[in-house]
């Protein structure tokens, strides 16, 4: 069984009869205190088509508070899960990434392993720090944004945030 | 007299070790290809002899008692082929022949021996070579193929994961039903010949889509996952055996062309299993690669889908281009035996531009629907179109955005995707056919209706309804090229079916009524009988839906009193409303909104929840997991050749490699 974060963390148990996700603490005034962009303001048009947007490259390596739902594949990759602005059903598992809109952030969740992050439907809130630019997983997946997820330890040994850009 | 009982007891240890290496053979031993393959006569393909055991291997082969020259291989050596790998503390070792072809039709046995340090192991396969011209049984009574049975083209017309309720609810849906009758009827109903279609891959009576669409371009069953190879072990899945395809066998002795056209990601399984080989259908970067690289071998001039991201080099925004799904240094004997330029060995190139490539390689490249009609009246001599970074949108997403009709919150499923002006799948047919119909030596098209597969996985039954009417538009323009240039061979199918996709009745009660429900999401009592299961009407009470059908030939809605309701036999676990699927609008991230959701989330019995479908009444999945599954049942075949008989050839009930021996003899029936 893996453990669970507080509140605003989603660090999702593979067991289900996990705990439950536990009432908000001081740590979620830090959360909501970091920077946030919308998913869909990650991408923007640039000269050779598709780009990073210059608020995500602005946001680049700083830990920040994204907002989405929990991409929903029939195969889910190892230790991580897709973030995306809208509700995202990928279909039978040879597709992989294809149902994937350009601006779905890969969310990396450490402490679950090589183990499949069970899929939440609705909204979730992920902070954790973000890269901007493309991230390959050990299946060769490739995407343009990636958030690691924060773990508790973290949050506890953290400073106080960034302010907003 | 000593004790001799230590020293028996060694001995006997010794002995038995020594009885027990004796034993022990090489395992797993087996021959390319397996027993009840056939082949085309002429047909191009690669045999292999491999085991696992203890080196150094050595192996022999007979083709009908005449031994076969290995390709590669090296005898009694450890390393064999150099592409056999590991396992455990054995090693593999592999011996093959690349590019053979049997010229005489008839069965055909093969034997093999293969030899490690610990004995020797014999195998056989009986394959059969079918001739190229159709005998007189084969043609049930009629007569020789002769000047007037000329086919030269070939249109296949794919709906994935389509069966026959898939189709039977796109005319319901499109035309109605009065007293009994179908008000009209789709494009493809018309084609004058039926058949049915067993569709089992070569490990499994439920295939996916790279066997399912290899079965029909090979004529060989493949293992799921893989497409125009046989199974075997080697280092990587694109040096597994070849098996010629329809394209690459008709390029080769006709100098026919290939389009490729889907509403896929073109590296998805049903368009890669025209042209490209390997045993891993989502090793993206190197399938993709090979459609050009070996575009000399198929004839590749139209390549339209989705899938620009692997066309990117990586490092470039939105490429999923990486080493990882790539290969480099393809046999010498694979290259060398299939006639392949050296540059097609491959390259673990993940920086390469894919796309500068292709447009370097006189392909004309589109990005949106208008740039596609921009190319009508002047086609060039190849055509490359990629209208998205993965799969297109479906049917009902675009055609929303040329409508003019948004979701709620003002935006389109269209721009959510960057890819606002995606064609149909009929415009990218025309557009394909435009470009093939200038050679004169003929073409292999194949027309991909992604989404029916893929929406039934989903359980969105009016989204894949959708996606019939949307290849029903495209069948319509195969149909009128075929009266126009009558030796054309037109068929449409399926891979599998998808879901177990059940017409079960009509909705009674109204729209308005379903739509004003509460919640029945917690209702899990099965003594109590959802609201929503009680609307669904059966027997009489369906009655006929009648749907308004707009000009640009979709429902204005597909939520209309009556509508046709779909169950699925090989569901997943779901929340049915029996409504068109919303996609939720978020206007804004209020962190008040983000702790109410998430004060609600927690782990338990409670079954999971769609989130666009969290009002309906839960129904336990047939299947494992979220998602509805294949199926074995069989799929329909409809076919059409106006300038010949070809098309009562596949009346009737067939498998599915009965359809590449068929489709191929009307092609080559009178050509030595």
């Amino acid at each position: 069984m893996l453990p669970l974060p507080a509140a605003f963390l989603l660090l999702i148990a593979a067991a289900p009869t996990a705990a439950p996700v536990t009432s908000p603490t001081s740590d979620e005034a830090k959360a909501t205190a970091l920077p946030s962009l919308p998913l869909d303001a990650l991408v923007a048009s640039g000269p050779h088509g598709l780009e990073a947007s210059p608020q995500a490259r602005a946001l680049d390596g700083r830990r920040v508070r994204l907002v989405g739902h929990m991409a929903h594949l029939e195969e889910a990759p190892a230790g991580a899960f897709y973030l995306a602005p809208r509700p995202v059903e990928c279909d039978e598992g040879g597709g992989g990434t294809a149902d994937l809109p350009p601006d779905a952030v890969r969310v990396v969740v450490r402490s679950a392993g090589e183990a499949p992050v069970r899929w939440l439907p609705g909204l979730i809130e992920v902070t954790g720090r973000l890269q901007v630019g493309p991230a390959a997983d050990a299946e060769g997946r490739v995407a343009s944004f990636q958030l690691v997820l924060d773990r508790a330890a973290d949050l506890a040994a953290s400073p106080a945030p960034p302010a907003a850009p | 007299m000593t004790s001799s009982l230590p020293l028996r007891a060694a001995v006997a240890a010794i002995t038995l070790a020594v009885a027990s290496c004796a034993l022990a053979l090489p395992a797993k031993v087996s021959v390319t290809p397996p027993s009840g393959a056939r082949l085309l006569e002429g047909q191009r393909f690669d045999l292999r002899v491999e085991g696992l055991g203890t080196g150094p291997f050595r192996a022999t082969l007979t083709l009908d008692g005449a031994p076969l020259a290995f390709t590669s291989g090296a005898q009694d050596t450890v390393e064999t082929d150099g592409i056999s790998p590991k396992e455990g503390t054995a090693q593999w070792g592999g011996f093959n022949v690349r590019g053979h072809a049997i010229r005489r039709p008839g069965p055909h046995l093969l034997e093999a021996t293969f030899t490690d340090a610990t004995g020797t192991v014999k195998v056989s396969s009986t394959i059969q070579v079918l001739g190229r011209r159709a005998d007189r049984a084969d043609r049930a009574g009629r007569g020789p193929p002769g000047h007037g049975d000329g086919v030269k083209n070939v249109i296949i017309l794919l709906g994935d994961g389509m069966g026959v309720a898939h189709r039977t609810a796109g005319r319901i849906v499109k035309y109605g039903v009065s007293g009994g009758d179908p008000n009209g009827h789709l494009e493809m109903d018309a084609l004058p010949g039926t058949g049915l279609v067993s569709t089992h891959s070569l490990n499994s009576v439920i295939t996916d889509s790279a066997p399912g669409m290899a079965c029909y371009s090979t004529g060989s069953h493949a293992n799921n996952n893989q497409e125009g190879v046989y199974p075997a072990h080697v280092v990587s899945p694109f040096f597994q055996p070849r098996v010629e395809y329809m394209a690459e066998y008709l390029h080769r002795v006709k100098g026919a062309s290939l389009g490729i056209v889907t509403t896929a990601d073109v590296e998805d399984a049903t368009p890669a299993a025209n042209a490209v080989h390997t045993g891993n259908r989502n090793a993206g970067t190197g399938i993709v690669d090979q459609y050009l690289d070996e575009a000399g071998s198929s004839g590749l001039r139209v390549l339209l889908g989705g899938g620009r991201r692997w066309f990117l080099p990586a490092g470039r925004f939105g490429s999923s281009r990486t080493a990882a799904t790539d290969y480099a240094g393809l046999p010498a004997d694979l290259v060398a035996a299939w006639g392949l330029p050296a540059a097609a060995a491959g390259a673990a190139d993940p920086a390469r531009d894919l796309l500068g490539d292709f447009q370097r390689a006189g392909f004309a490249y589109v990005d949106s629907a208008s740039a596609l009609a921009g190319l009508r009246g002047h086609a060039p001599e190849k055509l490359l179109g990629l209208f998205g970074y993965g799969n297109m949108n479906v049917a009902l997403d675009k055609v929303a955005k040329r409508r003019g009709t948004p979701l709620a919150d003002g935006t389109y499923v269209v721009d959510h995707y960057h890819a606002p002006d995606q064609p149909m799948l009929d415009e990218m047919t025309e557009a394909a056919l435009a470009v093939l119909s200038k050679d004169r030596d003929g073409f292999v098209l194949l027309v991909e209706g992604a989404h029916v597969d893929k929406q039934s996985h989903l359980m969105d039954a009016d989204r894949a309804i959708g996606e019939v009417l949307e290849l029903d538009a495209a069948v319509g323009v195969a149909r009128r090229f075929a009266e126009a240039h009558r030796d054309t061979l037109v068929l449409v199918l399926a891979d599998h079916e998808c879901s177990g996709f059940s017409l079960i009745g009509g909705l009674v009660g109204g729209i308005d009524h379903l739509k004003a429900l509460p919640s029945e999401a917690g209702a899990l009592d099965p003594a109590t009988v959802p609201a929503r299961q009680a609307a669904v009407g059966i027997y009489e009470a369906a009655g006929f839906p009648r749907y308004a059908i707009q000009p640009d030939g979709y429902p204005a809605t597909m939520d209309i009193d009556g509508k046709v309701l779909v169950g699925y036999g090989a569901s997943g676990d779901r929340f049915e409303t029996w409504l068109a699927k919303p996609l939720p609008v978020i206007d804004s991230l209020l962190p008040g909104d983000v702790k109410g959701e998430l004060a609600m989330r927690g782990y338990g019995a409670e079954p999971v929840k769609r989130a666009s479908d969290a009002s309906g009444f839960f129904l336990r999945g047939h299947a494992p997991g979220l998602q509805a599954v294949h199926t074995a049942a069989d799929i329909p075949l409809s076919a059409a050749s106006p300038g010949s008989d070809a098309w009562l050839d596949f009346v009737g009930v067939q498998t599915n490699t009965d359809v590449f021996f068929k489709a191929m003899r009307a092609v080559l029936s009178g050509r030595d």
